[in-house]
């Protein structure tokens, strides 16, 4: 079944067009994050989804049923505001309830509603409170609590996290998860922040300029970004850029770094590469795929030897600065490699999941 | 030590100068019209007695009521008009707000006397006479502008939580009535007590407006200090009288006085 879809939708403020023909469809219970760098539209997204703005063109259905003229009451949703947004005014308890009672539900099944929601959020000690009295974290639960005890069809969160310090903030990621995961509700989430995107959402849509580059899970969207944007936006940290040049020897396409004519080859096994013989590309390597070299080098990968920049241990992993044709890279190695800074590296490229694109239409070639 | 002294004498005079005046009106209103005569002005009363106030409350208790007939609802009704209108131009803007809200600071600063022909021209024209139905009418509608002081306290308010109020199934008045008035109260506070001040004192309004029978107590008090029987002046009675008049304005400011400056500065800090 149908969560939600949106199809063909537009919106524009005056002149400025803020979202351009936006597809989106999720099954019912799935967990999907609109992800991109402000101004990317994503907000608008969400508060058309939720009835506070009104869509140009296009058509946006909940669970089956097409919602863009209803008004925000009546379409069935839950909001969680960045600011939270609790009614200062209220209790704990008065502003879990304050949705049931505007539905005019009995207040016995009200109560019973808010007690079992409190009882899930660990709210029970905090009911008689009131929002002011409330730590960053306890807002949240009750922010969270407010949009639970309506038990919508679909919950809507915008930055629901970036309010709080990096230590909730990972808790409480984690905590939204595991409730989305027992309720089942079909959940919008908009973030910056592409490691909540990739933690959290069962889909992604990464956002730009008021377009979706690309939608998918966030293994796709990781392993086979479509644009160059979409690759150098998700990933921490950010992918590496090499400009390479496309040869063929032997009959096989092989990989030449541009700049420099240095003679780094690396060997793709990917048949659409002839095609681009003699042309420019832009090779995208995540940090991973750059490593400290053990043994043999790989067949087709390319060892280089370099010195280190910069270190950052990170505890598991080692993340290293080196130059490569007058590009910076960043390389993970591992910590016992013994790497110091200004010494000789030598690294390898793995030559499996390196990412191609054509320079000029910010594609994926490959 | 001197330099504390000093400043503790200096604040001292100058509180005896600001009483003076009052503790002036005080006693002379416990005085008998016969003491006053002879020119017992200052001093403490020879025989302290309550005829000057009883004669003030005799003449000045029906517009006393008057007052209090009018100021209640037209401190209730405006200061409620004035958040429900502040809060539509600040978070319900539509066409043609702005030029409300100008209108709205360019009346605020235009003299009550520019209203007067206006005012008795449209009255006469409408075929009302005077009462104190419309002065009450007159009062709410000429203090629109109060609008201003909670229009500018909305401002401070997140338009999350409205949004977060619309999704809950509040319609404009749950949002308005449940939401926007609980917050509402430091500025309530504020204009309670300006506009019952305003209304209480006012003056010009309640003497045109008004008949014989209810004239609210500020124009029944001048009428008082002009209608001293066959010339001889009731000192005492116009000193209790005017007590009499100031009375519930200073009621309002000793009960309303603490959240009165707290309101004062509400918004100033987002709290």
């Amino acid at each position: 079944m149908t969560g939600l879809a949106i199809k063909n939708l537009s919106k524009g403020f005056g002149a400025q067009a803020v979202l351009k023909n936006i597809e989106l469809e999720i099954a019912a219970g799935e967990f999907l994050i609109l992800v991109g760098p402000s101004g990317c539209g994503k907000s608008t997204l969400l508060n058309l989804i939720a009835g506070l703005e009104t869509p140009d063109a296009g058509e946006i259905h909940i669970g089956g049923r097409q919602v863009e003229q209803l008004s925000p009451q009546d379409r069935d949703i839950a909001m969680v505001f960045q600011s939270y947004a609790l009614y200062p005014n209220m209790t704990v308890a008065q502003n879990l309830g304050f949705g049931l009672e505007m539905r005019k539900v009995p207040r016995a099944e009200r109560e019973a509603t808010v007690a079992r929601v409190a009882e899930m959020l660990q709210l029970r000690t905090l009911l008689a409170r009131r929002p002011g009295q409330l730590s960053g974290g306890q807002r949240q639960r009750v922010a969270m609590g407010r949009a639970l005890a309506r038990s919508p069809k679909v919950f809507l969160f915008d930055e629901p996290l970036s309010n709080l310090d990096a230590k909730l903030r990972v808790e409480m990621r984690a905590e939204i998860k595991l409730l989305q995961q027992r309720l089942g509700t079909t959940s919008v989430y908009v973030t910056h922040d592409q490691v909540e995107a990739m933690t959290l959402g069962q889909k992604i849509a990464v956002m730009k300029d008021g377009q979706i580059q690309q939608f998918g899970t966030p293994a796709e969207i990781y392993a086979r970004p479509a644009t160059l944007f979409v690759a150098g936006f998700m990933g921490a940290p950010s992918i590496n850029w090499l400009r390479v040049r496309v040869d063929v020897e032997d009959g096989a396409p092989l990989l030449r770094l541009a700049g420099a004519g240095s003679r780094m080859g690396l060997a793709l096994a990917n048949p659409r590469l002839a095609a681009w013989a003699g042309r420019e590309l832009l090779l995208g390597l995540r940090p991973e795929l750059i490593v400290n070299a053990q043994g043999e080098a790989t067949t087709g990968g390319h060892r280089f030897e370099a010195a280190v920049e910069l270190l950052e241990p990170t505890g598991a992993d080692t993340y290293v600065m080196v130059s490569l044709d007058g590009q910076r890279m960043c390389c993970r190695i591992q910590p016992s490699c013994g790497a110091k800074t200004s010494a000789a590296l030598t690294l390898d490229i793995l030559p499996h999941e390196c990412l191609l694109f054509d320079p000029d239409s910010g594609l994926r070639v490959g | 030590m001197l330099k504390r002294g000093l400043a503790y004498a200096l604040a001292a005079l100058f509180a005896i100068y600001f009483i003076l005046p009052l503790a002036f009106m005080l006693l002379n209103s416990f005085k008998s019209a016969a003491e006053l005569q002879q020119g017992g002005f200052l001093g403490w009363p020879q025989v302290p007695g309550l005829d000057g106030w009883r004669q003030a409350w005799a003449a000045l208790g029906g517009s006393f009521g008057n007052s209090l007939l009018l100021a209640v609802p037209v401190v209730a009704a405006s200061s409620l008009l004035a958040a429900l209108n502040g809060f539509i131009l600040c978070k319900c803007r539509f066409r043609g707000s702005e030029a409300v809200l100008l209108l709205l600071l360019v009346a605020l600063f235009l003299p009550i006397k520019v209203y007067l022909l206006p005012l008795a021209i449209s009255l006469a024209k409408l075929g009302l006479d005077k009462s104190l139905y419309v002065l009450i009418a007159i009062h709410v509608i000429y203090s629109l502008p109060l609008a201003l002081f909670f229009r500018n306290h909305y401002l401070g308010f997140p338009d999350e939580l409205l949004r977060a109020a619309r999704i809950d199934g509040a319609g404009f008045w749950a949002l308005f009535t449940r939401i926007v008035l609980p917050l509402s109260k430091p500025v309530f506070v504020v204009v309670v007590i300006l506009q019952f001040t305003t209304i209480w004192n006012e003056y010009l309004f309640g003497l045109v407006f008004t008949g014989d029978g209810d004239r609210p107590i500020t124009a029944a008090l001048a009428q008082l200090g002009a209608a001293g029987e066959g010339g001889i002046k009731q000192y005492n009675v116009e000193m209790a009288g005017a007590l009499l008049a100031a009375l519930p304005t200073l009621a309002v400011y000793l009960l309303a006085g603490r959240h009165f400056t707290r309101g004062l500065v509400a918004g100033a800090v987002k709290g």
